[in-house]
Protein backbone atom coordinates (compact mmCIF):
# COMPACT_ATOMS: atom_id res chain seq x y z
CA UNK A 1 0.00 0.00 0.00
CA UNK A 2 1.57 3.45 -0.66
CA UNK A 3 0.30 6.82 0.06
CA UNK A 4 0.63 10.17 -0.20
CA UNK A 5 0.03 12.34 2.81
CA UNK A 6 1.26 16.45 3.24
CA UNK A 7 3.89 17.78 5.51
CA UNK A 8 5.72 20.87 6.83
CA UNK A 9 6.51 23.85 4.46
CA UNK A 10 3.86 22.65 1.87
CA UNK A 11 5.74 19.33 0.88
CA UNK A 12 4.91 15.68 0.68
CA UNK A 13 5.91 12.40 2.10
CA UNK A 14 5.26 9.19 0.17
CA UNK A 15 4.68 6.03 2.52
CA UNK A 16 5.03 2.52 1.18
CA UNK A 17 4.66 0.00 3.78
CA UNK A 18 7.18 -2.81 4.68
CA UNK A 19 10.70 -1.97 4.29
CA UNK A 20 11.51 -0.56 0.04
CA UNK A 21 13.98 0.92 -0.05
CA UNK A 22 15.23 -1.24 -2.70
CA UNK A 23 12.77 -0.98 -4.85
CA UNK A 24 12.64 2.77 -4.18
CA UNK A 25 16.07 3.24 -4.81
CA UNK A 26 15.62 1.19 -7.98
CA UNK A 27 12.59 3.86 -9.57
CA UNK A 28 14.04 6.83 -8.49
CA UNK A 29 17.33 5.11 -10.44
CA UNK A 30 15.02 4.76 -13.30
CA UNK A 31 13.99 8.51 -13.08
CA UNK A 32 17.35 9.85 -13.50
CA UNK A 33 18.21 10.72 -10.32
CA UNK A 34 21.74 10.02 -9.67
CA UNK A 35 22.50 8.34 -6.45
CA UNK A 36 24.60 10.90 -4.79
CA UNK A 37 21.34 12.86 -4.53
CA UNK A 38 19.84 10.58 -2.25
CA UNK A 39 20.37 10.00 0.68
CA UNK A 40 19.09 6.50 2.68
CA UNK A 41 18.40 6.03 6.45
CA UNK A 42 17.24 3.00 8.10
CA UNK A 43 15.80 3.46 12.04
CA UNK A 44 14.67 0.59 12.47
CA UNK A 45 14.20 0.60 15.94
CA UNK A 46 11.58 1.72 18.52
CA UNK A 47 11.13 5.15 16.96
CA UNK A 48 7.87 6.93 15.72
CA UNK B 1 13.69 11.38 -16.97
CA UNK B 2 17.06 12.96 -16.60
CA UNK B 3 18.31 14.82 -13.72
CA UNK B 4 21.69 16.88 -13.91
CA UNK B 5 22.05 18.61 -10.60
CA UNK B 6 24.99 20.72 -10.07
CA UNK B 7 25.59 23.48 -7.67
CA UNK B 8 26.18 26.72 -8.96
CA UNK B 9 27.06 29.81 -7.02
CA UNK B 10 26.78 33.57 -7.18
CA UNK B 11 28.93 35.60 -5.66
CA UNK B 12 29.15 38.24 -3.41
CA UNK B 13 32.11 39.55 -2.53
CA UNK B 14 34.54 38.46 -5.27
CA UNK B 15 34.55 41.60 -7.34
CA UNK B 16 38.74 41.13 -7.52
CA UNK B 17 38.52 37.85 -8.43
CA UNK B 18 36.48 37.62 -11.21
CA UNK B 19 34.42 40.97 -12.96
CA UNK B 20 31.09 39.88 -11.98
CA UNK B 21 29.14 40.15 -8.76
CA UNK B 22 25.99 37.97 -10.04
CA UNK B 23 27.56 35.89 -12.51
CA UNK B 24 27.13 31.80 -11.89
CA UNK B 25 30.44 29.88 -10.97
CA UNK B 26 30.49 26.36 -10.22
CA UNK B 27 32.68 24.90 -7.76
CA UNK B 28 35.33 24.13 -9.71
CA UNK B 29 35.48 27.96 -11.55
CA UNK B 30 35.32 29.17 -7.69
CA UNK B 31 38.56 26.91 -6.57
CA UNK B 32 40.32 27.82 -9.70
CA UNK B 33 39.28 31.94 -9.21
CA UNK B 34 40.62 31.38 -5.77
CA UNK B 35 44.49 29.52 -5.97
CA UNK B 36 44.76 31.80 -9.50
CA UNK B 37 44.45 34.95 -6.94
CA UNK B 38 46.54 32.81 -4.21
CA UNK B 39 49.37 32.69 -6.91
CA UNK B 40 48.91 36.05 -8.41
CA UNK B 41 49.45 37.29 -5.16
CA UNK B 42 51.86 35.00 -3.53
CA UNK B 43 49.60 33.82 -0.35
CA UNK B 44 50.90 30.69 0.14
CA UNK B 45 52.89 29.89 3.38
CA UNK B 46 56.80 29.70 2.88
CA UNK B 47 57.26 27.41 5.85
CA UNK B 48 54.24 25.34 5.24
CA UNK B 49 53.07 24.73 1.69
CA UNK B 50 50.21 23.39 2.88
CA UNK B 51 49.17 27.17 3.88
CA UNK B 52 47.87 30.12 3.24
CA UNK B 53 48.91 33.22 4.91
CA UNK B 54 45.00 34.94 5.10
CA UNK B 55 45.70 37.76 6.91
CA UNK B 56 48.74 38.92 5.06
CA UNK B 57 46.37 40.39 1.74
CA UNK B 58 43.21 42.53 3.15
CA UNK B 59 40.96 41.70 0.56
CA UNK B 60 41.92 38.03 0.53
CA UNK B 61 41.20 38.09 4.29
CA UNK B 62 37.81 40.09 3.79
CA UNK B 63 36.35 37.59 1.25
CA UNK B 64 36.66 34.51 3.09
CA UNK B 65 35.54 36.04 6.26
CA UNK B 66 34.26 39.14 6.18
CA UNK B 67 35.96 42.88 6.90
CA UNK B 68 37.41 42.77 10.64
CA UNK B 69 35.06 45.57 11.83
CA UNK B 70 31.84 42.93 11.10
CA UNK B 71 34.11 39.74 12.23
CA UNK B 72 31.15 38.22 14.24
CA UNK B 73 33.46 35.53 16.15
CA UNK B 74 36.70 37.35 16.96
CA UNK B 75 39.29 37.91 14.77
CA UNK B 76 39.40 36.48 11.63
CA UNK B 77 42.34 33.23 11.43
CA UNK B 78 46.33 33.91 10.29
CA UNK B 79 46.57 30.56 8.11
CA UNK B 80 44.48 28.63 6.33
CA UNK B 81 44.14 25.31 4.33
CA UNK B 82 43.35 25.63 0.86
CA UNK B 83 40.47 23.60 1.51
CA UNK B 84 39.35 25.61 4.40
CA UNK B 85 39.62 28.78 2.59
CA UNK B 86 37.52 27.48 0.12
CA UNK B 87 34.88 26.30 2.00
CA UNK B 88 34.91 29.69 3.73
CA UNK B 89 34.69 31.54 0.49
CA UNK B 90 31.84 29.30 -0.48
CA UNK B 91 29.82 30.11 2.64
CA UNK B 92 29.62 33.65 2.03
CA UNK B 93 28.46 33.15 -1.57
CA UNK B 94 24.73 32.46 -2.84
CA UNK B 95 23.80 28.23 -3.30
CA UNK B 96 22.41 28.00 -6.61
CA UNK B 97 21.17 25.01 -8.37
CA UNK B 98 20.50 24.11 -11.88
CA UNK B 99 19.01 21.16 -12.83
CA UNK B 100 17.60 19.91 -16.02
CA UNK B 101 15.10 16.67 -16.89
CA UNK B 102 14.53 14.66 -19.35
CA UNK B 103 15.70 16.87 -22.46
CA UNK B 104 14.20 20.12 -21.08
CA UNK B 105 16.40 23.27 -20.99
CA UNK B 106 18.26 23.41 -17.61
CA UNK B 107 16.40 25.22 -14.84
CA UNK B 108 18.99 27.66 -12.57
CA UNK B 109 17.39 28.16 -9.18
CA UNK B 110 18.38 29.86 -5.83
CA UNK B 111 18.44 28.06 -2.78
CA UNK B 112 20.87 24.83 -2.00
CA UNK B 113 19.70 21.47 -3.68
CA UNK B 114 18.65 18.57 -0.43
CA UNK B 115 19.28 14.82 -1.51
CA UNK B 116 15.86 12.79 -1.58
CA UNK B 117 15.72 11.17 2.09
CA UNK B 118 14.38 7.14 1.70
CA UNK B 119 14.16 6.27 5.19
CA UNK B 120 13.07 2.80 7.00
CA UNK B 121 11.27 3.84 10.16
CA UNK B 122 9.09 1.31 12.99
CA UNK B 123 5.50 2.21 13.50
CA UNK B 124 3.66 1.49 16.01
CA UNK B 125 5.31 -1.29 17.55
CA UNK B 126 6.43 -3.40 14.88
CA UNK B 127 5.16 -2.23 11.43
CA UNK B 128 8.30 -0.68 9.45
CA UNK B 129 7.19 1.80 6.59
CA UNK B 130 9.40 3.85 4.08
CA UNK B 131 9.33 7.42 3.38
CA UNK B 132 10.70 9.19 0.84
CA UNK B 133 10.51 12.85 1.38
CA UNK B 134 12.11 15.62 -0.48
CA UNK B 135 11.50 15.18 -4.05
CA UNK B 136 9.63 18.34 -4.84
CA UNK B 137 12.82 19.83 -6.24
CA UNK B 138 13.55 17.18 -8.62
CA UNK B 139 10.00 18.02 -10.15
CA UNK B 140 8.82 14.76 -9.28
CA UNK B 141 5.33 14.43 -7.81
CA UNK B 142 4.05 12.42 -5.01
CA UNK B 143 1.14 10.24 -6.79
CA UNK B 144 3.17 9.68 -9.56
CA UNK B 145 5.52 8.22 -7.09
CA UNK B 146 3.10 6.27 -5.50
CA UNK B 147 1.34 4.98 -8.52
CA UNK B 148 4.74 3.51 -9.67
CA UNK B 149 5.88 2.29 -6.08
CA UNK B 150 2.13 0.76 -5.93
CA UNK B 151 3.08 -1.39 -8.99
CA UNK B 152 6.66 -2.49 -8.04
CA UNK B 153 5.51 -3.41 -4.48
CA UNK B 154 2.32 -4.90 -5.16
CA UNK B 155 4.47 -7.64 -6.98
CA UNK B 156 7.50 -7.88 -4.12
CA UNK B 157 7.37 -10.45 -1.30
CA UNK B 158 7.43 -8.47 1.65
CA UNK B 159 3.93 -8.98 2.81
CA UNK B 160 2.45 -6.62 5.02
Amino acid sequence: MCTVSPIAGGLHEVMVQGKQTPAVLELLGSLGVPEKWIEVASVVGKKK
Amino acid sequence: MLDIPSLSLISNPLKKFYDSTSALYTLAEVKSALLAYVAKHELVNRVEQQYLNVNSDVVFSAALYGSPKNAKEGVPPEFAKREDALSALCGRMQPWYRIAIGGDEPLTKKGSLRPITVAAKTRQGRKVCTFVTGFEQYHLSGDALAEALRVRCASSTSGT
